[in-house]
């Protein structure tokens, strides 16, 4: 287990170091959540992001903005790594350029671990956001997930709210997964409400 | 530009290449859900963690007209079945959302075969893991619906021109009274080749005392969303009806039972629901008002609480095995190969031994497999079926099934031989 532990404290503080050294960038906020998700209703899944965004000036007036998602994942309310747990990291990229619209495509990976196996999924995640007003953003999230056996997609439908005292915000929607197991041969599904708190430095 | 794009690419391939491992259902919130089937009268009220019981249906307008309390005679005897074999079809757990409307989750999935539905036997006396590493959400459930085929009498569809064929076995075995010595009475199936126990077996569909006119009895549903006792399409006609299971066209009769309480899996980490059907004094015998001519009397399931079902939640104990037990499980029972058409395809009933873990079958062309490790090993698990995909057509194949315990020792086995089709 201690092994493991140390593998999630590197990716994560990989991401951060990462972002920390590029050249050039002008990084704004970063922001820490956390998010309880219900399968359906009663917290069941904890998971803790850290989103460390990135503008890269490659000439006057253009910007790249890029963000660095990494996280921690438990299938515990409270943040256990008990039956399930997982870290990952993807690097994604901003595809548009308007002020209140962004649309990130990502590239990433993850450990995740069972009671009963290790896994490790290509991940491709497509996050759609609108910013109607200055306090509040709506977000579609497509978090595509392909391992060895199978693949999972996962999507959330959220509105995030904030800042609320200058730096926090909440998150509230809901999730639904599909999975596919080639190997297995089935599908399967669940859906559920989330609840996130996080706060921007 | 192209610079980029070909870096993109090697970095998706290269996390192609490293992406490895099964699907973690975890992730789902997915909480692994087995299946068991007991008789009620082997749980220790401790043992339990939540009991979800189903009311009785004692309401005799949907019964066989001889089993009416109006027109059935004295009750003779009460006994409890030492086998209750069902073919289940399909399982599922769901939701109700609506008037006709449900969201299921299947936890047993039915078999199909290339030419047809393989039925899997299931005895419920003891069937400990019916089902086992079938994920569900972990929450709250209204109920749990099963489809399973009847089966009237000993059925083989082997002389059908679309079906490899298959049986159905949907029998319970009772020890009859010494009295009934040489009498064959209505509904019972008399097999000498199959059936060696000593025990009488009938039908499900003869046993079971609703009135089905023309068609089948094959649903049963215990939900919490149930109001009442009911049967869905008594008349057994064919139209359109709607259970969890499935929506469609047909003529099969479905008994709805209603339930306390919901099925809630969300505080359980490695739940298993126990399906428990209670044996004790299940098999009735009664007289048909001709008390000195025992042949017509009516072997049937108790009258007054005919579907004794419930449903109990607990955390699924691991069974492990022993060093030192060095007894294996019984071997399989009623054993048949079937496939005219196409393949080979196995059934039989697993024992009813408590340590019975799986069933390893070998299969070797030509001759009969010495023992295990004569031959290749083609199918391990615990699923009542096989079917044999991977043979050649013209080929004569010999198949040893061997039970194998929790401590890891092999019955002696039995063997089936087929050509393949």
């Amino acid at each position: 287990m201690r092994k493991y532990l140390l593998f999630c404290f590197l990716l994560l503080s990989g991401a951060l170091l990462f972002a920390a050294s590029s050249q050039d960038n002008d990084q704004t906020e970063i922001k820490l959540s956390v998010t309880e998700f219900g399968y359906p209703f009663i917290p069941s899944t904890s998971q803790v992001v850290i989103e460390v965004p990135i503008q890269m000036h490659r000439e006057v007036g253009k910007i790249t903005e890029i963000k660095i998602d990494a996280w921690y994942r438990a299938l515990s309310p409270y943040f256990l790594p008990t039956t399930f747990f997982e870290v990952g990291v993807v690097p994604s990229i901003n595809l548009l350029r308007e002020g209140k619209y962004k649309l990130y495509l990502g590239l990433g990976t993850a450990y995740s671990q069972t009671s009963e196996a290790v896994s490790i999924p290509l991940i491709v995640p497509l996050v759609f956001r609108y910013a109607p007003l200055d306090v509040l953003e709506l977000k579609v999230s497509i978090q595509n997930m392909i391992y060895g056996e199978g693949v999972i997609s996962e999507l959330i439908l959220s509105s995030i709210i904030g800042p609320l005292f200058e730096n926090f915000f909440i998150e509230l929607g809901g999730s639904a997964n599909i999975a596919y197991s080639w190997e297995e041969q089935y599908f399967q599904y669940s859906y559920g409400l989330l609840f996130g708190l996080g706060c921007r430095f | 530009m192209v610079k980029v794009l070909t870096y993109l690419n090697l970095i998706i391939l290269l996390l192609m290449l490293v992406s490895c491992g099964p699907v973690p259902m975890e992730r789902l919130g997915m909480a692994n859900l087995s299946v068991s089937a007991e008789q009620r009268s082997a749980r220790s009220s401790s043992f339990y963690e939540r009991s979800i019981r189903a009311t009785e249906i004692t309401d005799d307008q949907f019964y066989k007209n001889d089993r009416k309390q109006a027109s059935r005679g004295t009750l003779l005897h009460q006994l409890t079945p030492q086998s209750f074999i069902l073919d289940i079809d399909d399982v599922v757990v769901y939701n109700r959302l609506g008037p006709d409307a449900y969201l299921s989750h299947t936890v047993l999935q039915r078999v199909n075969g290339p030419a047809g539905i393989v039925p899997k036997h299931y005895d419920l006396v003891h069937a400990n893991g019916i089902i086992r590493d079938a994920w569900v959400q972990n929450a709250e459930y209204d109920g749990i619906s099963m489809q399973f085929l009847p089966g009237e009498i000993f059925v083989s569809s082997r002389n059908s021109t679309t079906n490899d064929g298959f049986y159905v076995l949907s029998i319970t075995g009772v020890e009859l009274p010494e009295e009934y010595d040489g009498i064959q009475l209505a509904g019972e199936i008399i097999d000498d080749e199959k059936f060696t126990s000593g025990l009488r077996y009938f039908s499900f569909n003869h046993l079971q005392p609703i009135e089905v006119n023309e068609g089948f009895f094959s649903y049963l549903t215990i939900g919490s969303d149930v109001g009442g006792n009911w049967v869905q399409n008594p008349q057994g006609e064919i139209g359109t009806w709607v259970n969890p299971v499935t929506i469609t066209n047909g003529n099969a009769i479905a008994l709805y039972l209603a339930s306390d309480t919901k099925i809630d899996i969300s505080s359980f980490e490695d739940p298993e629901l126990l399906l428990q059907w209670d044996m004790q004094d299940l098999v009735e015998i009664w007289d048909n008002g001709t008390s000195d001519n025992l042949s017509d009397d009516i072997v049937t399931y108790n009258l007054s609480n005919p579907f004794p079902v419930s449903l109990a939640i607990q955390e699924n104990y691991s069974r492990t095995g022993s060093s030192s037990d060095t007894t294996a499980s019984s071997d399989v029972t009623i054993a048949a190969i079937s496939g005219q058409n196409s393949v080979n395809t196995l059934q039989w009933l697993n024992p009813q031994d408590e340590d019975f873990n799986e069933v390893s079958i070998i299969r070797k062309a030509d001759s009969a497999p010495s023992d295990r490790s004569d031959g290749e090993e083609v199918y391990r698990s615990h699923i009542p079926n096989f079917i044999d995909t991977t043979g050649t057509s013209g080929v004569h194949y010999y198949y040893l099934i061997q039970t194998v315990d929790y401590s890891g020792n092999y019955s002696t086995g039995i063997v089936l031989d087929q050509v393949q089709p």
